[in-house]
C-alpha cells in the first residue's frame, strides 16, 4: 500500500519548476521572428515575402497618384460643368424675365442656385464624414 | 483588426460633386483638413501613418504568401 501511493509523487529531494513564457510585440511591422519562421518553411521565404511587400507599396503608391490625380481631374470637370450649366439656366432665366414669363424665369434662377447650395452642403458633410473615418482609423490603430 | 490606415488621413478625397460645390465656393469655405494641435503631432501622424501603411503591405504580403502555400 505504501509503495503504491509513492508511484505518482516525485522522487525526494526533486524540484519541479512550472516555466511560463508570453512573448508579445507591438508595432506598425510585423514581429521579425515571424518573417524568420518562413524561411524555415520555404528557401528565401522572408526575402520573397519582402520583395512582395515592397511591389505592393509601388502598387499602391501608383495607384493612389492615379486615384488621386483622376479625382482632381474630376472635380475640375464638375466645376467647369456645374459653371456652364448654371451660366445658361441663369441667363436663361433673366431671358425668360425679359419676356415676360418672370415666374419661369426667376424659377430657373432660384432653382440652379439652390442645387448648387444642395451640392455643397451634402458634397461638404460627406468630405467632413471620410476625414473623421481615415482620421479615427489612425487613432484607432494607435491604440491597438 | 480595425479599418485599413490610408495615407491621404489629411484631406478628403475630390470628386465630381465637390468640384460642382466649388462653384459656390466663393470665399473659399469648402475645403478643409485633418489639423493637428501641434507641428509635432502632426508629423507623428505622419510618420506613424507612413509606417502602418508599410505593415499593412507587409501583413498583406505575408497573408498572399500563406495562401499561396496552402493553394500549392
Amino acid at each position: 500500500m505504501s509503495n503504491k501511493s509513492r508511484e505518482g509523487a516525485p522522487p525526494p529531494n526533486t524540484a519541479v519548476t512550472a516555466v511560463t513564457q508570453s512573448v508579445s510585440f507591438s508595432g506598425p511591422l510585423p514581429p521579425p521572428g515571424l518573417l524568420a519562421k518562413y524561411n524555415e518553411v520555404i528557401p528565401d521565404g522572408a526575402e520573397r515575402i519582402m520583395a512582395m511587400a515592397e511591389r505592393q507599396s509601388a502598387h499602391r503608391e501608383a495607384l493612389e497618384a492615379k486615384v488621386i490625380a483622376g479625382n482632381i481631374d474630376s472635380q475640375a470637370r464638375g466645376s467647369h460643368y456645374a459653371f456652364i450649366i448654371c451660366l445658361v439656366t441663369i441667363v436663361g432665366g433673366f431671358v425668360l424675365i425679359g419676356m415676360g414669363k418672370s415666374v419661369i424665369g426667376v424659377s430657373a434662377i432660384i432653382g440652379s442656385l439652390a442645387t448648387l447650395a444642395g451640392v455643397f452642403l451634402v458634397s461638404k458633410r460627406e468630405q467632413r464624414k471620410e476625414r473623421v473615418e481615415k482620421s479615427t482609423a489612425l487613432e484607432e490603430h494607435g491604440r491597438s | 483588426m480595425s479599418k485599413k490606415v490610408r495615407t491621404d488621413f489629411l484631406f478628403a478625397q475630390p470628386s465630381l460633386a465637390s468640384g460642382i460645390a466649388r462653384t459656390l465656393d466663393l470665399w473659399g469655405q469648402f475645403d478643409e483638413y485633418n489639423r493637428s494641435e501641434t507641428p509635432d503631432e502632426a508629423d507623428a501622424k505622419a510618420i506613424a501613418s507612413d509606417w502602418i501603411v508599410t505593415g499593412q503591405d507587409l501583413l498583406d504580403a505575408i497573408e498572399q504568401n500563406e495562401s499561396d502555400l496552402q493553394a500549392a
